[in-house]
């Protein structure tokens, strides 16, 4: 019995540690539970594919509690658009409407914001928005490296804890419900934010913000 | 060294690396047809082709000429109105120019492909032979030979080819040609071509002529050259500056567009976009002085008055600032 067992017990728990890989990023967001985010990736046969695999990331503590990247910030970025009281934006001039991937009747008209945007904390989901005229022409937008990609903004969303400081901040949250506001006492180059129980403290330096989760 | 020297010298490296680069052989199903042969040379299509295309590429080209002497130089600093411009404009011409005429010397093949494909695409095997005749008539070599030199006058100083006539020769070789063809006889050559160019089928040749070849070329040869600028920025930049002293500094900064403060001390800015040597557009974005972002924008603008524009750049770093 404890022959068979152990075995059948080490493959099921095996099997699940192998098909995820920890891709984490030097600089992960932080967790709302405590720690680091990190990001998992995982490639699968799948019948239906051109390229006979797909791909999936995840982050959150781990594998199984985590969510696609791509749907954290989807989220995001909707409840943004939903949410813009003073954010400025614009239409994309350069990006046509999307289709099939949520928004008003069903399409998603891009918007051009002068702002950088970077998912600082995941569980509950924290963005900071750096005031950059130049995001709205993708002048000095990162190609690679930690962002993701969403349809409702002409533009990356970058993650982790260093912020550009080229202007003035404001942060969302969508799960605590909380819309684009300044990040308090930023003037004095120490800000702070403060959702569903976390606080996170920025620290300015000369080229960036340091966010940390106290 | 002389600017002319300098001029020569960039152009012998210009066409250097674009001889390097050279040319891939293109899959002309149609090359072999002497049928298809004898219409496109009997109206020198490749050479009306080409003209035509450099015709349709007028407007990009004082675009591109424009948009590439802001990489030499940000907007901001200067502009068409500064005593350096038109040298500096003649100097990335001439630069230009050079490497095009390269370019379609390697490309040859390339111009016949369109001729020949969307020759094929409008007409059929018995039209092309009528067409044919009608160039081969002594009325249809008149027409022709005015009309291209009609072309070439229009298209003088523009890429593709770098002219040894000067632009009032090729006006009375124009002028000349001209009174040759309205010199013929009524009744006959004459009529040919009055009769030719009043049918459906000289009305098509024509379309197929301007808007297919000349827009085609037109089109191929932009991605070309913009794509071809681009990758020698820096050493167009250079010699750009050795023809034409007194050219601003360079910067690495990025030219980001205007702001103006109104009256009750709001901002008006204008962000402008430029990619691939090219306007997109522009966004306006206000900001009253009880805006969070006011202070962003004073803040690089500063001691700004009422009434007063500034042009705002930004460094790789994301600051923002009014100087390049």
């Amino acid at each position: 019995m404890l022959m068979t067992g152990v075995p059948l017990a080490l493959l099921f728990a095996a099997v699940p540690a192998c098909a995820w890989e920890d891709k984490s990023g030097a600089d992960m967001p932080w967790l709302g539970g405590g720690g680091r985010a990190h990001l998992y990736h995982q490639r699968s046969s799948c019948m239906g594919c051109p390229t006979g695999y797909q791909d999936e990331e995840r982050w959150g503590a781990s594998a199984w509690s985590g969510k696609s990247p791509y749907a954290t910030v989807g989220k995001a970025m909707a409840f943004l658009a939903e949410n813009a009281g003073a954010v400025r934006s614009a239409r994309s001039i350069g990006a046509g409407a999307i289709g099939g991937a949520g928004g008003k009747d069903g399409i998603i008209e891009p918007r051009a914001l002068p702002y950088r945007m970077t998912v600082v904390m995941i569980e509950p989901t924290v963005v900071v928005m750096n005031f950059d005229l130049g995001a709205m022409i993708h002048e000095g937008e990162p190609r690679s490296g930690q962002i993701v990609g969403a349809a409702y903004i002409d533009g990356v969303v970058g993650y982790g804890t260093r912020v550009p400081a080229t202007g003035s901040l404001l942060w969302f949250s969508p799960e605590a419900k909380a819309p684009p506001a300044p990040v308090a006492n930023q003037s004095s180059g120490k800000g702070e934010i403060r959702v569903g129980g976390v606080t996170l403290s920025l620290e300015r330096g000369a080229d960036y913000w340091t966010v940390t989760r106290r | 060294m002389s600017r002319h020297a300098a001029r020569n010298a960039l152009v012998v490296i210009l066409a250097c690396i674009a001889c390097a680069a050279g040319a891939a052989a293109l899959d002309d199903r149609h090359a072999a047809d002497p049928k298809l042969r004898r219409f496109v040379d009997s109206m020198h299509g490749e050479t009306a082709a080409v003209h035509l295309g450099r015709i349709v590429y007028r407007k990009r080209w004082e675009e591109l000429l424009t948009e590439a002497l802001y990489q030499v130089a940000p907007r901001g600093s200067w502009s068409p109105a500064h005593p350096a411009w038109p040298a500096a404009r003649s100097a990335l011409a001439d630069a230009l120019r050079q490497q095009s005429v390269t370019w379609l010397a390697a490309n040859r093949d390339e111009i016949r492909l369109v001729v020949n494909e969307q020759s094929v695409r409008a007409y059929t095997e018995d039209e092309r032979a009528r067409v044919a005749e009608f160039f081969e008539s002594p009325g249809g070599r008149i027409w022709r030979d005015r009309r291209e030199l009609s072309m070439r006058v229009r298209a003088y100083g523009l890429p593709l080819v770098i002219e040894t006539e000067t632009l009032p020769d090729l006006k009375r070789q124009d002028d000349a040609a001209g009174k040759a063809l309205t010199s013929l006889p009524e009744e006959r050559e004459g009529k040919v071509v009055y009769d030719f160019l009043q049918s459906p089928l000289g009305a098509k040749l024509l379309e197929l002529q301007n808007e297919a070849w000349g827009r085609i070329v037109a089109n191929v040869f932009t991605g070309e050259i913009d794509a071809w600028t681009l990758a020698n920025k820096a050493a167009l930049a250079k010699a750009v500056r050795a023809a034409a002293p007194g050219i601003p500094p360079p910067s690495d900064k990025t030219y980001l567009g205007k702001v103006t403060m109104d009256g009750g001390r709001g901002f008006t800015v204008t962000v402008e976009h430029y990619a691939t040597l090219r306007p997109v557009g522009s966004y306006a974005l206000n900001f009253s002085p009880n805006d969070l972002h006011w202070t962003d924008i004073a803040a690089a603008v500063p001691g700004m008055e009422p009434g007063q524009t500034r042009v705002l750049y930004r460094d790789a770093s994301g600051h923002l600032g009014d100087r390049p």
